[in-house]
């Protein structure tokens, strides 16, 4: 703002407010007079979910590398139905279109970064319609959803494929881009997670694992990528630290206190964090806005029910989707968290009174 | 290290008037002086010099800040137009040493000079005798525009470090923190060099944030102590003025000139030039403009108060008063538009720089519902519309006017059980 002191030539003062010249005002007789604070912090919802996006592209830009174009093809594919689709209900229902908010970007990639680079191209645009029509809009958009709609998605679209098998290894082929709803010529490999509920050990090292040299869905390999995106929202105050890491602790701490193998319980616990959404859902997901409490306590509580709730699934329920179970579960809990951490306010708290 | 509050924001964006000298407006051509319920002791058609008593009620005196005759009395002001003949009352400071002098007539001093600050500051001593062992000076200027504390540190640190030497005197303790804003750095050395080393008077650093400056949050910050709203600050052992009445207290000790000037800012996009000026009470907004340079863009709001819970004016009619910290005219460009239909995506940036650590946003959720019960559970009632709720929201919810309009229905909720005598559930 360098426009402070504003200096304009041959401005004389007359009587009262009259100012000769051309550039000046006077006040007009009525004034606004709002209530509220009279000026705002220069940060709006987009910007916010703006440095959501910002976040996400690396780990979305390594899947692409290391599955080849046609995760490409999938993210696309996603977010453009995510964005239509947002667009057209509130079209048809006459409300005002609020595309500029950038949530439904972040909904449609989300859903292909949780789907297998596999998966059948009606896949994403499927996903993004159950998110976006059935989950956020139907309850009246962004801010009145109660479940997160990219998590919820992942749930729906698991119902339609063969969950543990089609997942591709880093670097093998997809060769034919084209079928919509044929079958797809690929490598079929077990997801880690697969692999550690029946108590073995994937082949990757630890460190594949965290570079995201390993199977999985399209944006959940990269631990390292997605920490580093974390890593930007908690430096831009998108986020708070509380959910991601009560819930990564959590995660830790009983695979690692009950590990279901036989070697080392500290090897067990370090694949498990790092195979599968977790990362990707403690940073991005179980953050949603909409759908985490808004206080500290109850932030904590809901990060550390998630990561039970993970551990419990993958341990006796659906195995890869623990994570998608865990926060959807959490986000029922979200009014009660939100009820029972209720702060004393200010000048309460001393035994005056 | 400088003391802090966990809630509030950094809101310092625009100050940017703190280079500005702090100047002396001509008298007007008219002044408007509020009296409140005071009884007006001259007439209209009397001539009144600078500096004479115009009213006064049992606690408060309010002195003519020009000379000129009075125009007009209505039930709550007194119009006085300036006869430019400067004529002032003869001023009869006091004779003594400040040692020599006791308290009681130091604080007949304040009570004459008619020094007030919301109440009579005279009353606010009277009240906290004895009963203190701490006076904090609240010069925490966090707000954005606002720089006439600052200035006043810088160009006059002498009257207010003598300004707390007599409040000393007068409350009989021995202890002073001088509070201030750790990037305002000129000011605290200025404030430093003044008080070489002094045994009883300290300066407080404290971070610039938003809102320090309210008594109670400064108390809680500087010396860790909660005091509820309905308690008076005294119970927590310390009592708060502002620099701006530490200064009047020295002229009206060193001149005995009564409380008729102030020093304030006036900022904003809209005046030519943002200016922090000393100003005679009852001055009226076209003057001060005027003083500014004019008007160099359409103005929108008319503040008076600061940028986050001022008050905004629907005629542009202001005189200041005790009341004005500061004026600011703002265009379109910088003020901020409400959306009356913005949905909350519960980011949860209210409730955590909430410094009363309430919730704002369900308590906006239940004023739209009109639960009084769901109101009282989430204590509107201890809001003190600061302002940073409304301030941080980044889809733009008018927070403030939810949450005044629970409280008017709280209020009355309250009145109905009262006047009908029926049995509540407790």
């Amino acid at each position: 703002m360098n426009d402070s002191n504003v200096n304009i030539e041959n401005v004389k003062p007359e009587e009262g407010n009259q100012i000769s010249g051309s550039v000046t005002y006077t006040f007009p007789e009525k004034l606004d007079a709002p209530l509220g604070s009279h000026i705002k912090r220069h940060d709006t919802v987009s910007m916010l979910m703006l440095d959501v996006v910002i976040a996400l592209i690396p780990a979305f830009v390594w899947g692409v590398y290391t599955f080849g174009i046609r995760a490409l093809v999938i993210g696309l594919l996603s977010v453009g139905s995510s964005v239509g689709f947002e667009a057209a209900f509130r079209a048809i229902t006459h409300r005002k279109i609020t595309l500029y908010d950038m949530s439904a970007v972040i909904t449609g990639l989300l859903i292909a970064m949780c789907i297998p680079v596999t998966a059948p191209l009606w896949m994403p645009v499927a996903g993004s319609f159950f998110a976006i029509v059935i989950v956020k809009q139907l309850f009246g958009g962004l801010g009145k959803n109660f479940l997160n709609p990219a998590l919820a998605s992942v749930v729906f679209l698991s119902f339609f494929q063969d969950a543990d098998k089609i997942f591709s290894a880093p670097g093998a082929p997809v060769t034919s881009l084209l079928p919509i709803l044929g079958e797809n010529d690929y490598i079929a490999v077990a997801h880690p997670l697969s692999l550690l509920k029946e108590g073995l050990l994937p082949d990757d090292t630890i460190f594949e694992m965290i570079i995201g040299n390993c199977p999985g869905a399209i944006g959940e390999v990269s631990a390292l990528l997605l920490v580093a995106g974390g890593v930007y929202l908690l430096f831009r105050k998108v986020i708070t630290w509380h959910i991601p890491i009560s819930f990564v602790f959590t995660v830790a701490l009983i695979t690692f206190i009950f590990p279901q193998y036989n070697g080392i319980a500290a090897d067990f616990m370090l694949y498990e964090v790092f195979s599968g959404s977790l990362i990707l859902g403690a940073f991005f997901m179980a953050t949603d806005y909409c759908t985490s409490p808004v206080l500290p306590m109850g932030k904590i509580i809901f990060g550390v029910g998630c990561g039970l709730i993970t551990v419990l699934i993958r341990y006796f329920g659906f195995g890869i989707y623990g994570v998608a179970y865990g926060v959807l579960f959490m986000n029922l809990l979200v009014p009660l968290l939100d009820r029972i951490t209720i702060p004393k306010s200010f000048g309460k708290l001393s035994g005056k009174n | 290290m400088s003391y802090t509050i966990n809630a509030g924001i950094y809101a310092e964006e625009y100050r940017f008037s703190n280079r500005s000298h702090i100047e002396s407006v001509p008298h007007p051509e008219t002044v408007k002086i509020f009296i409140g319920v005071a009884s007006p002791s001259v007439r209209v058609g009397d001539v009144v010099s600078a500096g004479q008593l115009i009213a006064s009620s049992e606690e408060n005196y309010y002195h003519a800040s020009i000379s000129g005759h009075v125009e007009q009395i209505e039930n709550n002001y007194i119009l006085i137009r300036n006869d430019n003949s400067g004529n002032k009352v003869s001023l009869s400071p006091i004779s003594k040493k400040l040692s020599e002098v006791s308290s009681e007539e130091l604080i007949e001093i304040i009570k004459s000079s008619g020094i007030r600050e919301g109440e009579p500051v005279h009353q606010k001593i009277s009240d906290a005798v004895g009963k203190i062992d701490k006076i904090i000076i609240n010069c925490c200027e966090c707000e954005p525009f606002f720089t006439s504390v600052e200035r006043l540190l810088i160009e006059r640190p002498i009257s207010v470090v003598n300004g707390v030497k007599i409040l000393l005197k007068a409350l009989g303790v021995k202890c002073a923190y001088i509070a201030v804003c750790d990037n305002q750095i000129e000011a605290i050395s200025k404030l430093e060099e003044t008080l070489q080393g002094s045994k009883m008077i300290f300066v407080k650093t404290v971070k610039p944030k938003y809102p320090i400056g309210d008594d109670r949050q400064l108390v809680y910050a500087l010396l860790n102590r909660e005091i509820s709203l309905d308690r008076p600050i005294h119970d927590s052992g310390c009592i708060v003025f502002s620099a701006e009445i530490c200064s009047a207290i020295y002229r009206a000790f060193i001149t005995g000139e009564p409380y008729i000037n102030r020093i304030i800012t006036v900022g904003g996009d809209c005046v030519k030039k943002q200016k922090n000026i000393f100003v005679p009470m009852g001055t009226g907004i076209g003057d001060i403009v005027n003083f500014c340079g004019g008007l160099v863009r359409e103005p929108r709001l008319l503040i008076e108060g600061g940028a986050l819970n001022g008050e905004a004016k629907e005629t542009p009619e202001l005189y200041i008063s005790e009341n004005t910290k500061g004026i600011l005219v703002l265009s379109e460009k910088l003020t901020s538009v409400k959306d009356p239909d913005a949905v909350c995506v519960r980011c949860g940036k209210c409730i955590d720089s909430c410094p009363m650590h309430l919730m704002p946003r369900y308590i906006v959720d239940y004023s739209r519902a009109n639960k009084t019960e769901k109101l009282k559970k989430y204590d509107v009632e201890s809001c003190t519309e600061c302002g940073t709720c409304s301030y941080v929201c980044p889809v733009g919810i008018d927070t403030i006017k939810f949450i005044r309009d629970a409280k008017a229905a709280l209020a009355e909720a309250g009145e109905k059980n009262t006047s009908s005598h029926e049995v509540s559930d407790e």
